[in-house]
């Protein structure tokens, strides 16, 4: 299967790098059996090249949706014209990879429900995100009008203070937008006082200040609706919210690519979009594969030596 | 000459030699051409810069570490400034200040001078210590160690102590119940399915309670006891695959974000 797909940078570079690869994995397996030690840094540089290759081919595999992202999609998809949704991007670059994807197929998701979108951060380096987001989105929607179709408040120092007072007074943080603004004038903040005003608050974040803070201090005391999505490594600590606190989540490069999955399914016209999480989970799993055969390779060596050492004893 | 003059000479010359290469020479503005080619070409080397490390410690990843460190420092602190100060605090104490900084005056409010004077009493650990004024930074300090356990204690025992406790006792044991006969003629192990369901939530709860036994010390772990402990720890320690699995997805997303970045907006190997 993987042969299948890697045509495109043509069978000979496919074969040659497979079978390398292929080969080099045997080497693993035999210095394991015969208990020699291997460097780190071959693991490091067998780890680069499997990922690199996996990149380079292209691989796609498919993907399985689940209830609890489908929540996040059906709950959008629930929301009738020009009804507001909050999206927070608490995050910096390096969780970009995993939760850009996540913040653009929402936003496309939105624009194309004719939602009209809020975008906030709790993060200094969020701002850049928004920017990054908005921009993607608007590759399939260039006739947005900011003000009436979507608008960035930014940033506000404060972490936990900032969600306890939007929790009950938006304008108190957040009386400007980014540019500075007032609210007041922009048509999609109308009527909206509180977090709860919103239809759906969407916390994307991946770290502290993010969901578990948006459960705490918005979700708990005004009983927002909220949906989110999380960076694969807090998103363990996040699951025994859902679906009490918080109706989906999007865990990782694997709920943003079932996210993407569902829009392209409900809206073909997505399906010329890039699908950037879709994109990551090939070389994922390829990269998962690999640790779980080096796994399996040190059990191996440690059973073996364990086995020599009674032997000789 | 001196290795120490060559390398970053050449390193320099090999950096202008990709731009240049980067560079589309028939683009109609060259001016964010030459931007656009600089910002992709810095992002690539410093990629690998970073990525040097996982050789060994060297001058070009102590550089980039350098350089991140203080971008990111000059960075909050430019941050910090603008949504702290020019557009919290000075819109609501000077008008002409906040015209200045180019932020609307909201109105006087005289409560705004207590955080800017935290503020600055926090600033009195720069001072020289033979001055003997640093100890009263500590009183900013008190306010927000008070005021953060002030505002942790309630939110954190209704969302993650009341709230978790409620949601646990409320699970039901058999959801969707409607009789044996219906439950086979019905029978579904997709994750929709009653089965599914109910066996979840059946771990739920004996994983709650066991991992709950493998924490109290006031009986000893032996007899029935100790075996609801050790499948407490056999819990445990799922928990914890679970969480590495995620970490390293997360870790590898990461990889493949850069990696994407190095062969489609740098090299331009993938389309």
């Amino acid at each position: 299967m993987l042969l299948a797909v890697t045509q495109g940078l043509g069978p000979v570079f496919s074969w040659f790098f497979w079978i390398t690869f292929a080969a080099g994995l045997g080497w693993l397996l035999w210095m394991s059996i015969t208990g020699r030690e291997v460097e780190r840094r071959i693991i490091f540089l067998f780890m680069g090249l499997t990922v690199s290759g996996a990149v380079l081919a292209g691989i796609i595999l498919p993907v399985q949706e689940t209830t609890v992202v489908r929540n996040v999609f059906d709950t959008i998809e629930g929301l009738s014209e020009g009804d507001r949704v909050l999206l927070s991007l608490d995050y910096d670059p390096s969780g970009a990879p995993e939760l850009e994807p996540m913040a653009k197929a929402v936003s496309q998701h939105c624009f194309e429900k004719k939602l009209k979108i809020c975008y906030m951060t709790l993060w200094g380096t969020g701002g850049a995100m928004i920017t990054d987001v908005i921009a993607l989105a608007k590759v399939d929607f260039p006739d947005l009008v900011y003000g009436d179709d979507y608008c960035n408040v930014g940033y506000r120092a404060g972490n936990e203070a900032v969600l306890r007072v939007i929790a009950s007074d938006f304008r108190k943080t957040f009386p400007t937008d980014v540019s500075g603004t007032s609210l007041d004038s922009l048509s999609v903040m109308n009527g909206i006082l509180n977090c709860a005003d919103f239809k759906y608050i969407v916390a994307i974040g991946s770290g502290r200040p993010g969901i578990k803070e948006w459960v705490e201090y918005v979700v708990e005391p005004s009983g927002a609706l909220m949906g989110s999505g999380a960076a694969a490594v807090s998103a363990p600590q996040l699951y025994p919210y859902y679906p009490q606190q918080m109706n989906g989540m999007m865990g990782g490069s694997k709920g943003a690519s079932e996210y993407e999955k569902m829009l392209r399914r409900v809206y073909p016209k997505f399906k010329s979009s890039r699908a950037q999480a879709t994109e990551i989970m090939g070389p994922q799993t390829v990269a998962h594969v690999f640790l779980m055969l080096l796994i399996v390779f040190a059990n191996i060596s440690y059973f073996l030596a364990k086995k020599r050492k009674g032997a000789s004893a | 000459m001196n290795r120490k003059v060559l390398i970053p000479i050449a390193s320099i010359i090999v950096f202008i030699g990709f731009v240049l290469l980067k560079l589309d020479w028939d683009g109609a503005d060259r001016t964010h051409e030459l931007w656009e080619a600089l910002e992709v070409t810095a992002g690539g080397f410093l990629t690998l810069m970073i990525f040097s490390f996982l050789y060994k410690d060297n001058a070009f990843y102590k550089f980039a570490e350098h350089l991140y460190v203080g971008i990111s420092a000059a960075y909050w602190m430019c941050v910090g400034f603008w949504s702290n100060l020019a557009q919290q605090a000075i819109p609501h104490l000077s008008q002409s200040l906040s015209e200045a900084l180019g932020q609307p005056f909201l109105g006087y409010i005289w409560h705004y001078w207590i955080p800017v004077a935290l503020g600055l009493i926090l600033l009195t650990r720069l001072l020289p210590e033979s001055m003997k004024i640093g100890w009263i930074s500590k009183w900013t300090l008190a306010f927000i160690v008070a005021s953060t356990a002030g505002l942790f204690i309630t939110a954190n025992l209704q969302a993650n102590f009341i709230a978790q406790i409620a949601s646990t006792m409320s699970l039901p044991l058999l959801p969707d119940w409607t009789g044996f006969g219906d439950f086979l003629s019905n029978f579904d192990l997709s994750y929709e399915g009653q089965f599914v369901k109910m066996f979840s939530n059946w771990v739920i709860i004996i994983g709650v309670i066991s991992g709950l036994v493998y924490f109290f010390f006031s009986k000893e772990h032996t007899g029935w006891f100790g075996r609801v402990s050790r499948l407490g720890i056999w819990v445990l320690m799922v928990t914890f695959g679970a969480a590495f699995g995620y970490t390293v997805m997360g870790r590898v997303s990461l990889l493949v974000g850069r990696l994407t970045f190095l062969f489609r907006d740098w090299a331009g190997v993938i389309g």
